[in-house]
Formats: C-alpha cells, structure tokens, sequence
C-alpha cells in the first residue's frame, strides 16, 4: 500500500537542515541587486520622471521605467484582462504601484536611489469603496482604458426566485462583508536572473513556472525559447504568488543589462506590491419551507478588484458559483459584481472568492435554522448537496458527494461540545458549525495539466511534472500517485520538477488541483510507461500482456513469479534501439462552460465537500474570543498521503481562524507583522477531531480530489457561527474584532 | 564618527555618550528604527554604546531596603526569576506578555521605558510600582518618578546624555497582591489595546492602579486609588472604581473614535483587576 | 565568556560611494554589502568554530551577518522587525531574533544556526522529529522553529503544551496550523525520555 502512506515529505531533510534554498535565498557574489521606486500617493497622473538625482548615487548601475520595457507591459493570468503595467506608465493606480526600478552594485545603492528618483505626479480623485466605484459618475480607475469600474459581472438564474420566497415559510435578509487580507507566506517574494548561452534564465519562488515563462516571453518581447523559468523553492504562497512578482523585473533587468542580478522584497514590499484577497459585500435573501427545505437563495454581490484585474474574473466567477453553498437550492439568483477601485489590486488567494461568500451562506444557514426552530446542524444536512442533485449551475452530482458522511461524522463530537459548552460569569461560550463546497480545478474553462515518467536504464525513475511545490505537498502526492501506479517504493523516483527546459505545462498549483488533476496525469504516464514496458516483455517472455505483472521493478508471467525479470531489460531494449523509455500523461477534466445569462453549466470535474465545528469563549467584558476546539470532516477522496492532509486542513483552520478573527488589510496602514496580525501558536485550539472522509472520485488518481482550499473555507463561518450562537446575535462583519464583538454585545453585554 | 562600543564602565558608557553615541540596551526597538533608516537608504552615522553589560545595570535586589531593578534587565529574566515573581508580581505578570520569548530575551524593562510607548507592558507596571528612574549623566545623578520622566508618546525628558541605570521600587507594595493584565487582538505576541496593572494590600491602605495604552503618558489613577482607600473591599467597590477610571480615561482623552471600545473596556478591566488581586488577598497563591 | 577589548574609536565613519575591497574576505554566497569603511574584526564562535567577520559597520544586524556576509542560508528573513521569528538563532543558547540582534552583541559569544544543529553526519533528534511528525510543509519557518524548540528543551526536557506553546509564540508558521509542530516538540521530548530509561 503506497497510497493512504504518510512518508516523509520530499525536501523535509533539506529543510530541517536548513540546506533548502528558497526564491529569496537565490542570489551569487557579485549580482546587482533590484529595488522598486513604489508611489507613495494615488492615484495621480505621471508628468515626469526625473531619474538623475538618483543615478549619481555611486554603484547605480541603470534605472528602468515603463519606456525601456522591450514588450507588452499588460500582465495578468486571465487572457481577456491582462491590465497590470509591471512599472506604471501615465497613471499611478494604487499607493505602492512602482513606477521605476534600480539595478545597483549594492542593496543600499539601490533603496538609496530608489528614493531619490524625482517623480512629479498630478493627484486625482480617487475612489476606495467598491459599491461607489459602481455608481454613476464614480471617478475612474483606467480613465484610459475604460469607460466604467465594472471589472467583471457574473449571473446565476435558476428557477424563480420571487415567486418561491414568496411562498416561503421563513425568509431571512441579511448582509455581511470580509475585509482584505494578506497572505502572509513566510517566505517573501525573491529570485535571480541570469544570462547563460545566450538565453535569459529566471529561478524564482512561483506557483507556476510554465505560466511566468509565457509572461516573461510577452513582457520583453522574446522568442519563449530564449526563456528559461524555473521554481525556486517556494516558501508559502497561498495565492499570492500565482500572479508573476520579482520574475518580470529580474528578466527586464537581466535581459537587458546582460548580468546577473537578484531581487527579494522586503516584508513591506510584499505587503504594497502583491495582491490581497478581494474583500467583499454580500447581501442575501434566503427562504425555507416548514420542514426546513431551502426554497429560495437572492444573492447580491460586490467585490473590490482593486487597482488591477489579476485573478479577478475567476473570483467572481467562483463566488457566484459557490454561493448558494453546499446545498441543494432549487431557486436561484446571483449576482456577482466586482469592482475596479484605487485600491491595492486583489488576487488569487486560496478559496477563490469562496471563504467571503462561505461566510454569508452559513450566516444565513444558522439565521434560517433559528427561524424554525431547528438545530443548525440538522438543517445543514436536510439540505446538503446529495448525488443527482443539481447546484445551482445546473450540475447535476453523480458520484464522490461526501457532504452527509462529513456531517454524520462530526456529530458526536457535535453533541458533546453543546453539553460541555457552559456560559460562565462574565464568558459567553459557543459551538458553531460550518459547511462548503468546493469545485476542484478552474471553473468552466480548461484545465489539462501533463507530466512524463522515465524509467532509466541504471534503474532510476524519473517524475516531470510542471507542478509546483509550494509547502502543500504536490512533490510528495505526485511521486506517491506514480509510484503507487508502477508498484515500486516512492523514493525509487526522483522529481524534475517546474523547470520549463525540463517539464511541461501542468497549470498553476491553485483551486486545490494538482493532487487531482496533475496526480491524473502522473498516474496517466505511469500507466502508459508500464504498457511500454509490457511491451517489451510481450516478446522478451512470449507472453500475452495479459498474462504479465510489474512490481518492485519485476516482470514476470502470472503464476511463475520465481521467474521474474528486471524491468531494466526492457529499458535497455528500447535504448539500444535509441529510443528512451519514458510515457508521457495528460488529463483535462470534462466540464462545461458556463452560460454568460444564465450562468448555467458544469464548471468542474469534481467537487470537494467539508464541515467543520468550532467552540469558542468570548469574554464579555472585552470582547475577546477565543477559539478552545475545532474539529473537522473533509472529503477529499482518497488521502494520498493522510498526514499532508491533516497538515492542509490544520493551517486552513488556521488561517480561517485569522480570517474570523483578527486578519484584515487596511491599505496604508498595515505594511508589515508588527499590525497585521496572524494567528499565533496561541492562538490556535487543538483540532479534533480531523476525520478525512473517503468518497471516491472516479476520475481522480485513486479516487482523490483535493483539499487545500477546502480547508480553510468553512473555517471563519464555524467560527462565526459559534461566537453568535455565544453572544446571541449574528456576526455578519469579519473580522470579529474586539470592537465589533462588544458593538454586538451592546450595553448589556450578551 | 560610526562605531559600536560595548560599554564595561558606566564611566565609559558616560564619556561615549557625552560625545554623541547613542544608547542601546537590548536593541530590539533601536534595531527597527535602523532597519527603517535603512530602508529609506540611509545609514546610522552615530555612535552606538552598548549598556547591556554593566553590572550597576543588571542588578536586580528586590529584597532589601531600597528595590531595585536595573534598567538592562531583560523581561526573560523578570518573568523567571521567582523573586520578582513572589516580591513584585505585577512586573513578572507584564514580562511574561512583552513580544516573544526571543524578544524577551533581548529586550531590558529600561529600554522599554526610555522608549515610552504609550502601550508600554513595563512603564504600566513599574508605574504601579512606585518606579523611580535613576539617572546618570556626566552631570551627576538625578531621580524622577517614571510617570514625570515620560513626557508623551515616545517622548522622555532624557537629555541625550543621560543613562537609565535603573528604578527604585516602592518597598510599601512589596508583598502586596499584585494582578498585570493585557488585552491584545490576538493571544500572544500582541501591543496592549489596554494594560492594567493594580496593587492592594489588605487594608486597602495603598493601593496602585495604572491603566496603560489608554494615555498620552503613563499615570497611577489617583481618584481611583483615593476612593479605593477609602472604601469597603468588595463587587461594590471594584466596579465603582471601574467607573471612576474610565471617567479619568474620558476626561483626559476626550471622545476619540476609539473610547467607544476603551471606554467601558477599561472600567471592565480595572474591576476585574481589583477582583483578582483582592482574591489574591484573600487566598494568596501559596495557600492554594 | 571573553569580551573584546579593542578600543573602535579609531575607525572611519561610512562615506557613501567610499569603495574599499578586502581581499581576504571570506568567500560567501551572498557578500553583497561593500560596507565602505575600515570597521573592526567581528568575532564570534559560530556552531562551536571561531569565525571572524572582517569589516561589520556598527548598525549591522546579526541576520545580515550570517545571510549576507557568512552565506549562512539557512537563518531566514521573514519580516525583519522581531515579529516572525524566522530568523531565530541561539545567542550563548538562548533565542533571540538575529534581525533584531545587533551583529556587535554576538562579540565573543556563541551562535547556533540551524547549520550547527546536525553533528557528524546525524540530525538532531528534533529534526528527525519534525520530520517524522509532519511539522513541515513549506519550510521557511523550520530553522526558527526548530531553534526555539531547541531552546525550549535545553531548559526544560519534559515541556507541558502550555511551554511548548509559549516556547514558540513567536515563531509564525502560514502553513501548519501549528499542530505537527506541537506533536513534533512532544515526540522529540518523549523519545529523550524514553531513552535515558533504556
């Protein structure tokens, strides 16, 4: 059994050793060194920029601004938005946006200038609140490009929705909101660029090296065979390093300065030049019958893009999708707005739009329970998503539908936590629960990824895979995948992996698909390898395929396993005919795109399922609250490797416990950890139990799915649900910060 | 002239900064001010004089007639040395909340007072101590109660040439029941929203109640304590004395956007002091 | 523990663009900063060898010393204000922010990285700990953490959760949720334990 095995993780030993070299580790005596001029106001136009001041500083070797870039200065994942200018050209859209960047001999050459360049700016008026960007007349964000501030509008309609809250038993209206947050990756963005033949070569921390090379290629207006990217080991990222960072700059400055130059943000950098999770305003109307059957989900939504597009079209497109919850909704109306504003653009961040949306969904679930006098839990799963239902997109669910069975599983555990929850003087105690769905893959769109398996003729076995690593375990699941599907131990196989000489294009690790998409793909190669090998040893042992088995690197014929033969023999046959014995595997899962009126459609392939409980304390007099246990189902499938899955679904709860309670990004006023504030060890309750629940994917490497992003997502609404259920009032707002938990206490406390 | 010099003599460390060097204890705070500076591409061209490892600075004599603390004790050693624990509880409580076990270790209780964060753990406690900074300069020696040393946020009456070498406490409180409390937006590793540090003994006959992060600088809370020391130990009493401070805290700070929190957080927070040191008093820890 | 008795005055100030190169510098990694001035000898015991750090201006932090001067990789910057805990080291065994760490107040006293842990070839128990129980995803906070834990049971060999948990409060981790960290504390302890009984 390789699969349900927790190894050790690949690069843990180089990790604890402290020998692993992260994208801001990269660098060599000698290179010059990169650092952004960042706007200090915005947004504003450019008159001028006045750069000599800043290059008589000694060891300044050039400065670069928007002119000097040789391609397209328009980045950005999705295709039909790409808007981000790498250094701005007439306008500064958002405080932080940089607008020149110095090569020097030094660090300190290079801030020294970076602040002497003299930038002559006219102010505008700017707009900050996403509800007002979308008002007539609002000042506008690309005054230049467009002629309003609606980034992207996404609409769900299923059914009649009037005429069945009409009808309802119970409606229950209500607004919530999330702030913008940071991801907060350990590791801050860094890397190194290099010219060598002739070819620029980028080594930096990355979610997706394929994607940076096609960028890169585009932003200096190279032929892409001049490029090489390759993933830097990748401290975290969470999102945040979906959308290219230091890669553009290292390439502009390598490129054309013909040296080696290295470049990592500072902790402030990090938090002014790269994306936030989209903060957003959510209005639901949400109806029931008496037998507490949802009938009715009206759904308004409003999402601050900020200065850039980014990630943008897909969070929009993911929270409408996601937001009825993981239920079955017979009626059904979204609509999902996202807005340009002067804000610090927003991203990709785990979840997707998902954990905001999740947050008003269980609100509401909670609301409506109460309403009927129903127990929250009981209510979830009278509606919960079941197999040939259909979500709101029109989906219809077949198989791997794992909802109930997480419920179920955390019921006990439930009904023990309301009998041990005890208000006490002056601490109000609370238990919550929350639930979500998550589509595996991006949404309606295509998705392949690809991967090579190589069987050498000294014995090794090679994994490529464009997949990369970035702390959630892709190495670990992909080499398990391959090796469980060639029956030979895990660390017989060695990885190359996201290196764009060496690998091919597997799609970003983000929307939790690797371990299901890229993991299909790898077994998929491993699969054709063990044909071709077969093939061999058809003529080597006169026997039918299917008389054949391969394990541990052995061939034999059914029933004379005594009589085995090294794989190697094969291997050797087909080099000695100068060919290389190596399989190459793809997958794509089947969807369908959504309608653009209807929004009708079946976006993913899969879709993950979790519920997850939280207790909670909230002292009365201070409005502090404190999290004592958290427990949490999640179907993912099939664990490839348990322990990964645990880990993922703890730092979830992590980070939802932050999102909840403490995590939110104030544009100029949070720049570093010393105010923005992410949970502690301290801060976290023990999680118990963590259940992973099993129900097959079929299309999935073994079954799995995936988890990361499941995670995190019902996480804050738990939370949320328990510190409402403790004070008697419904949190709607996160985070739930001091002040805004003694606000909903009011003056006589809960 | 850009140097580091590791003070031995106090004589020494006066002499460097009678030319101009700047001080630094355990760094921790200076060390963001010169990342800063750094940032910005500038480079430190002062002088630095390490005080760290005079001797006169990291006395710590709790039990004889005049308590003292030197100012480059670090909060690590406050919060495990069970002297202080048993003699000034308060001051234990507070360093067990400053940063992390890593800054702790650097960071000295006179470097947080010379720092004068409004939110300062250590001024808070010392402050309910009856702390009396001694002062050295090349001038001489001066003494002044912490409370009149810290002018405003950041702001001390420290001329450039003057050490803190430590603080005197009060020998009436020692003993005393004595409860620090924090409260932070997560559960560690947090600047205080507020921070209360109170001390009472069993006939109520000087009691201590300092609320920090709450002023402009740090002050004991005399109409509470007068009415503390007047009153009849008891619920009645601690919630009124919650009152009687958050009316302080209005009357001094006026009505800014955060007292609709701080306001009534703080008359909580006192009275829930009051109630734990006076449980204190009534079952001290060791009879537990 | 010695303490240098060399007196700096008579050191030059930093002159911007004042270039002056030192050949028998160490040779490191990343030895990016031209310091510009004639500063002192830095020495200190690093992982139990002498080392001596030619030219350290006055204002220089540890982290920068080991990272950029001694290519020591392994400390990491996360946040370069004291908040993250990466870039934890051992100072005469007790943990302290290198980032915070003014580079002089290591003269003469020891400093363990993450490079000094393993001996001979063999990992630390702690390490193997990490390992086994899971404690890693991205790794960028294992050096810090592993240190902290380090110290933490030095001093105390049997940490109740409460310790272990104020041990490591001022280590983040994005990753974990913290619990493999917790269990891998734990192990590390009861292996120690169950060893001395053997």
């Amino acid at each position: 059994m390789i699969i349900g095995e927790s190894p050790a993780r690949v690069g843990a030993l180089e990790r604890v050793l402290g020998s692993v070299r992260f994208g801001a580790d990269q660098g060599e005596q000698g290179d010059l060194v990169l650092v952004c001029a960042r706007a200090e106001r915005a947004p504003a136009r450019i008159d001028a920029i006045d750069v000599t001041r800043a290059l008589s500083v000694p060891g300044v070797v050039r400065i670069f601004t928007a002119a000097d870039i040789p391609g397209v200065n328009r980045l950005g994942i999705i295709a039909s938005t790409k808007d981000q200018e790498f250094l701005a050209e007439e306008y500064i859209r958002h405080r932080g946006q940089a607008f020149a960047l110095v090569a020097a001999e030094t660090e300190k050459a290079a801030r020294k200038a970076a602040r002497l360049i003299d930038v002559a700016v006219t102010e505008l008026e700017g707009v900050f609140d996403p509800r007002e960007a979308l008002a007539e007349g609002a000042p506008l964000v690309h005054p230049d490009k467009k002629s309003d501030n609606l980034m992207n509008r996404r609409v769900i309609k299923k059914g009649d929705v009037e005429e069945a809250l009409a009808r309802s038993a119970v409606v229950h209206e209500a607004e919530y909101t999330t702030s913008f947050i940071e991801h907060a990756a350990l590791e801050t963005e860094g890397g190194r660029a290099w010219i060598e033949d002739g070819r620029l070569i980028v080594k930096a921390c990355t979610q997706n090296a394929h994607y940076d090379h096609a960028e890169l290629a585009k932003f200096l207006a190279l032929d892409p065979d001049r490029i090489r990217v390759i993933q830097a080991e990748t401290g975290g990222a969470f999102g945040g390093k979906l959308d290219v960072s230091v890669q553009p700059y290292l390439g502009l400055a390598a490129w054309l300065l013909k040296r080696p130059v290295r470049m990592t943000y500072t902790r402030e950098e990090t938090f002014l030049g790269t994306g936030k999770r989209h903060p957003f305003w959510m209005r639901y109307v949400s109806g029931a019958d008496r037998d507490g059957r949802l009938t009715a989900m009206k759904i308004d939504l409003v999402g601050d893009t900020g200065a850039f597009a980014s990630y943008g079209m897909a969070v929009c497109t993911r929270a409408a999708v996601h937001a009825t919850g993981p239920y079955f909704v017979p009626n059904v109306l979204v609509d999902c707005r996202l807005a340009y504003t002067n804000n610090p653009w927003t991203g990709a961040m785990r979840g997707f739009g998902v954990p905001q949306v999740a947050v008003a969904h269980e609100g509401q679930m909670n609301a409506l329970a109460d309403k009927l006098g129903m127990d929250p839990l009981q209510f979830r799963l009278i509606n919960a998503l079941r197999p040939r239902q259909a979500t709101a997109t029109g989906q219809v669910l077949t198989q791997s539908v794992g909802l109930v069975k997480c419920l179920e599983a955390l019921r006990p555990t439930y009904e023990q936590w309301l009998s041990d929850s005890r208000s006490r003087p002056g601490i109000c105690s609370g238990v919550g629960v929350g639930a979500m769905f998550y589509g595996i893959g991006n949404t309606g769109v295509k998705n392949p990824s690809s991967g090579q398996v190589e069987w050498r003729p000294d014995g090794t076995i090679i994994l490529y895979t464009g997949a990369a690593e970035i702390g959630q375990g892709s190495d670990t699941a992909l080499r398990q995948v391959t090796a469980a599907r060639l029956k030979v131990d895990p660390s017989r196989i060695t990885l190359v992996r996201a290196d764009t000489d060496l690998t091919t294009d597997a799609g970003a690790t983000s929307a939790s698909r690797q371990t299901y998409i890229s993991g299909r793909a790898a077994f998929n190669a491993a699969a054709a390898l063990e044909g071709m090998i077969l093939a061999e040893f058809e003529e080597l042992l006169e026997a039918d395929r299917a008389d054949l088995e391969m394990s541990d690197g052995i061939v034999w014929v059914k029933g004379s396993p005594q009589m085995g033969r090294p794989v190697e023999e094969a291997v050797r046959r087909i080099v000695d005919r100068g060919g290389v014995a190596k399989a190459a595997g793809d997958f794509d899962p089947i969807t369908v795109p959504l309608h653009a009126e209807t929004g009708q459609g079946s976006p993913y392939g899969t879709y993950a399922f979790a519920a997850q409980l939280a207790m909670v304390e909230v002292t009365r007099w201070s409005g502090n609250v404190e999290v004592k246990r958290m427990a949490a189902a999640h179907d993912v499938g099939r664990a490839v490797h348990p322990k990964a899955v645990e880990g993922q679904i703890c730092g979830g709860v992590m980070m939802g416990l932050g999102m909840a309670l403490m995590e939110e990004f104030v544009p100029g006023l949070h720049e570093n950890f010393e105010n923005y504030h992410i949970p502690t060890i301290k801060d976290m309750p023990e999680i118990d139990p963590v259940i992973i629940v099993e129900e097959p994917e079929e299309t999935g490497p073994f079954g799995a799915k995936g988890v990361g992003e499941p995670a995190l997502i019902p996480s804050a609404p738990a939370i949320a649900g328990a510190v409402s259920r403790a004070l008697g009032r419904s949190m709607r707002h996160m985070p739930m910060s001091l002040e805004r938990v003694m606000e909903a206490m009011g003056e006589d406390g809960c | 002239m850009s140097r580091f010099v590791t003070a031995r003599s106090l004589d020494g460390a006066l002499d460097e900064v009678s030319h101009g060097a700047r001080i630094i204890a355990g760094g921790t705070d200076f060390m963001i001010h010169v990342r800063r500076e750094r940032l910005f591409g500038d480079e430190p061209s002062h002088a630095f004089v390490d005080v760290s490892r005079l001797e006169e600075l990291n006395r710590l004599d709790l039990s004889s007639d005049l308590p003292f603390v030197g100012a480059a004790v670090t909060f690590r050693r406050l919060e495990t040395s069970p002297e202080v624990r048993s003699l000034y509880g308060a001051l234990a409580q507070c360093a067990a909340t400053v940063g992390s076990v890593q800054i702790r270790t650097l960071a000295t209780i006179g470097g947080n007072a010379a720092n004068a964060s409004p939110a300062a753990d250590g001024v808070t406690a010392l402050v309910a101590l009856g702390a009396r900074a001694k002062i050295v300069s090349p001038e001489g020696t001066r003494t002044e109660r912490l409370e009149e040393l810290i002018t405003g946020p950041n702001r001390t009456n420290l001329s450039p040439e003057e050490i803190i070498v430590g603080f005197e406490l009060d020998r009436s409180v020692r003993g005393t029941a004595q409860v620090f409390r924090k409260i932070g937006r997560r559960q560690a590793v947090v600047i205080a929203r507020l921070n209360v540090a109170v001390c009472l003994g069993r006939d109520l006959s000087d009691p201590r109640v300092v609320v920090g992060s709450c002023f402009p600088s740090p002050r004991r809370l005399s109409a509470v304590e007068a009415l503390l020391a007047s009153g009849s130990p008891g619920p009645t009493l601690w919630k009124e004395a919650g009152l009687v401070a958050s009316k302080e805290f209005v009357m001094v700070c006026g009505w800014r956007a955060s007292a609709s929190y701080k306001t009534p957080v703080t008359a909580a927070l006192v009275t829930h002091a009051l109630e734990s040191a006076w449980e204190q008093v009534e079952v001290p820890d060791d009879h537990r | 523990m010695a303490l240098s008795t060399r007196n700096f005055r008579f050191f030059q100030a930093i002159e911007d663009g004042h270039k002056t190169s030192h050949p028998g510098q160490r040779s490191a990694a990343r030895d990016f900063e031209d310091t510009g001035a004639n500063f002192m000898n830095l020495e200190f015991i690093l992982n139990g060898r002498n080392q001596s750090v030619p030219d350290v201006p006055p204002h220089e932090n540890l982290l920068h010393v080991l990272r950029d001067r001694l290519g020591m990789l392994g400390t990491k910057e996360g946040c370069g204000v004291g908040e993250c805990g990466a870039c934890t080291v051992l100072l005469d065994g007790e943990p302290v922010n290198s980032c915070l760490t003014n580079a002089w107040k290591a003269e003469g006293r020891e400093v363990t990285t993450i490079e000094g842990l393993a001996t001979n070839g063999r990992l630390h128990p702690l390490q193997e700990a990490f390992v086994e129980a899971g404690a890693i995803q991205c790794g960028f906070c294992t050096p810090g953490m592993i240190l902290a834990a380090y110290a933490l049971l030095k001093r105390t060999p049997n940490p109740d959760d409460d310790q272990i948990k104020t041990a490591l409060e001022g280590n983040l981790c994005r990753c974990t949720g913290y619990k493999h960290i917790v269990e891998a504390v734990r192990l590390t302890a009861r292996k120690a334990r169950e060893g001395s009984v053997e």
